[in-house]
Formats: C-alpha cells, structure tokens, sequence
C-alpha cells in the first residue's frame, strides 16, 4: 500500500489499473474505464479528480507534465511504483476474496 | 445559466486551493465529453457529481473536530498537514466565519447574564450587532496575521519561515521586541461589554436614598433594576478573562523545554507575570467598586469609560506593530502591550 493511502476504492482501483500501462490525461482516464469495463462503469469526472487528488496526496499518482490542445488545458498522470505496489497488493485481496467466494459457491452445490 | 457558468458555481463545492489547481483541467475534461458526443456531459448527474466530490475533498482535507474546534476557538495551531487548509480557511469568507465563532460565545455569555437578571437585563439592540460585525471584520485582519506568524510563516509572503529556537527565560533587548496585540484582545473584550454598560447607565429605576449605619450616613444610588449592574460585571470579567485566558494560553503552549540555548534566529519568551496582574486586577476593581455605595453607577461607568479607551488601545498597538514593521524608533509605544502572548523575535 502506497505510505499515505489507507484503502482502495472502487474507483482508485480502476484508475490505478488503468493508468498501469502508462501515462493519460483526465479525459482519457475516464474514456479508459469506460471501456475496461465493457461501458459498465462511468466515473462522473468530480468523482474521479477527486479520486486523483487522494491518489497523488497518497503518492499512488504523480501529475508528470501538462499540455494545452486546443486551447483546453490537459495534464497526463503516471502511476508511481508504491501506488503500483499498492494496486497489486488491491487486486491479489480482491482476487482472495474471489476465490473464496467460489470455493463457497462450489461447496454449496 | 449556461453551461460552463453551472460547472463554475458547481466546482465551488472543492476546496479554494483545489480549484486553484485544477479548474481549468476539469473544464477541458468536461469539454473534450462533450466534444466527444457525451450528450450528458454538463447534466444535473455531472455537475451533482462535481458537488458530491467537492464536499468528500473538504471533509477529507479538514482537520479532525478536535483539532479544528482549538484552532477556531483558542487559537491553536495546527500540523503542518492541515496548512493548505489553513490558508484556505483564512481567504474569502474567513471574516465571517471568524465572526460566527465568536457570536457563539457571546450569544451563550449573553444569554447567560440575561437569564441571570431574571429578565431585566435589556438584550443588546441592533446598533450593537453592527458595532460588533465591525469589530469582528477588523479583527479578521489581525487575527489573519496572527494566526500565519504563530503558524510560523511570514504573513505577507505566506512563505514558511525556519522554526524559532526556543528558550525560556531570556532577556530580550526592547528595542526589538514585537508589538503584541494583547490590548487588542482587551479592547475587543471592552467593545462587547461597553454597550452593555451604556444601557445599564441609561436605565430608568435608580433612586437616591440616605442610608445611616450607626453614626455614619452617605447618600447611596439604589438599583431597583436588580442583577443589571452585576451582568455587566460579569459580562466584563468574562470577556476579559476568556481573552486573556487565551494568550496566556497558547503563551504556555508554544513554549517548550530549554535545550538549545543558542538565540541565533529567534526567540520565544513567555508571558510574564503582568498577564496575571492586569485580570487579577479587574477582578479585584470590579469586586471592590461593586462594594461601593455607588457601585450601581460606578461599575457601568468604569466600563463605559474603558470601553472609550478600546479604540485607542487599538491605535496604539497598530502604531507599535508599524513602527516596530518599519525598524525605526524605539518601542516605548508598545511596551504597555508585552504583557502577554508569546513573542518570536527576530535577532
């Protein structure tokens, strides 16, 4: 777990997944979930500046540089290698749980 | 309202330093949606979201309740985790929310002498609700200041200062020690207590009556309005005591063991025993002029009369502080005011 962070969430999680195989900028972020998640998950973009916001004050997240495209004003977000750390560390609890749940399932049939 | 406006006033639910960052980055992300073809790019669910997330990054960012409520009341200082909070919390609004912290305590002293009265304490008519806003807006300023330096940054640049060297006890040449608002803090207790001394000495009731005991007989002014001269005894006490209370207080608490005694950048010097004396002394002026045979009169007088003497008193340690601001001159003007509060001196 990255040293500021306490837990993941639903939606730090997936912006960490998706943010793992490089850096993107606010709008790609949310364009990325969408599809990770076959459409099912729309982060409302309030939610997810500030999911970014407790990500980077956790050091999960580090803005890395900023441009302006036509006129509008983007800036590109990289995962660090705790917050990369903390998502695995996220993804193996979730997997436990996971497998739990179908051993349990298994055993109830 | 167009569109963008609604994001504007809905991204007003983030913190000041938040948008100060971010502003222009969530309306290009709100932007490139609704380029995208998002048809509910700026709808009532996004901007709810916006609003949603702006409180959770204030509740997340605040200090916790304890630490909050000493910083508001007593003036406590904060961690350096909560600073970006701080100056957030001292821009805008910080006048009024200054003023609402402590109306409460007024209304509550308020309150309590009135009921103390049984009723005959008149209540404080409008006129001293706006003398008191006005007060409060001019004490935002100081107290802006105030709160920056004991947070241990310059309050004109905002920048972080090198912590101060602590030692207790030490001498400090008078010529650069610092102007402490104290008198501010006693003037702002006379304010509040001033319009309560100018109603009891305008209330009717009181009649002159020859008292005799033995041989001895003097003329005494009778209050037939009971418990009106006593509130504002009371109410001055209080507000003195609460004020002074409070430097005295965060005094002791900035103070820590000697262990470096090498005064090469600053030095903080606690209160010394003038802090005691000025409110030992108000109580025992107020406890022996409430004795007197024109106690009735001459309480709400003496009062009255300090109370002029608030806006002086806040004259005069402004004058001081500038003085002292500028390098120049000896500080003969604030050497009344060293009597309590903690003092960083520069050396």
């Amino acid at each position: 777990m990255a040293p500021g962070l306490k837990s993941l969430g639903d939606v730090d999680t997936s912006i960490m997944a998706v943010l793992a195989d490089g850096d993107l900028h606010g709008y790609a972020i949310l364009a990325e979930v969408r599809e990770l998640s076959d459409g099912r998950v729309r982060l409302g973009t309030g939610t997810m500046y500030g999911s970014l916001e407790r990500l980077q004050d956790g050091g999960a997240v580090l803005a890395v540089a900023e441009d302006v495209v036509d006129g509008r004003t983007r800036r590109y977000y990289r995962l660090t290698d705790s917050g990369r750390a903390a998502l695995v560390a996220e993804l193996e609890r979730r997997q436990q749980l996971v497998n739990a749940a179908r051993n349990r399932l298994a055993g109830a049939t | 309202m167009s569109t963008p406006r609604r994001l504007a006033w809905a991204m007003h639910a983030f913190p000041r330093r938040f948008r100060a960052q971010r502003s222009a980055e969530i309306e290009a992300t709100f932007h490139e949606a609704d380029l995208a073809g998002d048809r509910n790019a700026y709808g009532p669910k996004a901007l709810i979201d916006v609003v949603l997330a702006g409180w959770g990054e204030r509740t997340r960012t605040r200090p916790p309740i304890g630490r909050y409520l000493k910083y508001r009341l007593v003036g406590g200082r904060l961690e350096p985790r909560w600073h970006a909070w701080m100056f957030d919390d001292l821009d805008g609004w910080f006048p009024l929310r200054r003023a609402a912290w402590t109306g409460i305590p007024i209304l509550v002293i308020v309150a309590a002498a009135w009921r103390a009265s049984g009723g005959l304490m008149p209540l404080p008519p409008p006129v001293f609700w706006l003398v008191w806003a006005i007060a409060m807006g001019l004490g935002a300023r100081l107290d802006r200041r105030r709160t920056l330096t004991r947070h241990g940054y310059d309050p004109r640049t905002r920048t972080w200062v090198p912590p101060p060297i602590v030692v207790r006890w030490v001498p400090i040449p008078r010529r650069i020690r610092r102007a402490v608002p104290m008198l501010v803090g006693i003037a702002a207790a006379l304010l509040v207590v001033t319009p309560f001394a100018a109603i009891t000495l305008l209330l009717p009731g009181r009649s002159v009556r020859s008292v005799t005991i033995g041989s001895f007989s003097f003329e005494r002014i009778v209050d037939h309005t009971v418990g009106v001269g006593w509130g504002a005894v009371a109410v001055g006490s209080v507000g003195l005591f609460v004020g002074i209370a409070k430097h005295r207080w965060i005094a002791a608490r900035t103070l820590a063991p000697a262990a470096v005694v090498d005064p090469t950048a600053f030095v903080v010097v606690p209160a010394g025993p003038l802090a005691w004396i000025v409110p030992a002394s108000v109580l025992v002026v107020g406890i022996v002029t409430s004795l007197l045979p024109l106690a009735p009169l001459v309480v709400p007088a003496a009062f009255l009369a300090a109370g002029c003497a608030s806006p002086g008193l806040l004259v005069l340690a402004r004058t001081a502080r500038e003085l002292e601001r500028a390098g120049s001159g000896e500080v003969g003007l604030s050497t009344a005011s060293h009597t309590a509060q903690p003092r960083r001196v520069p050396r």
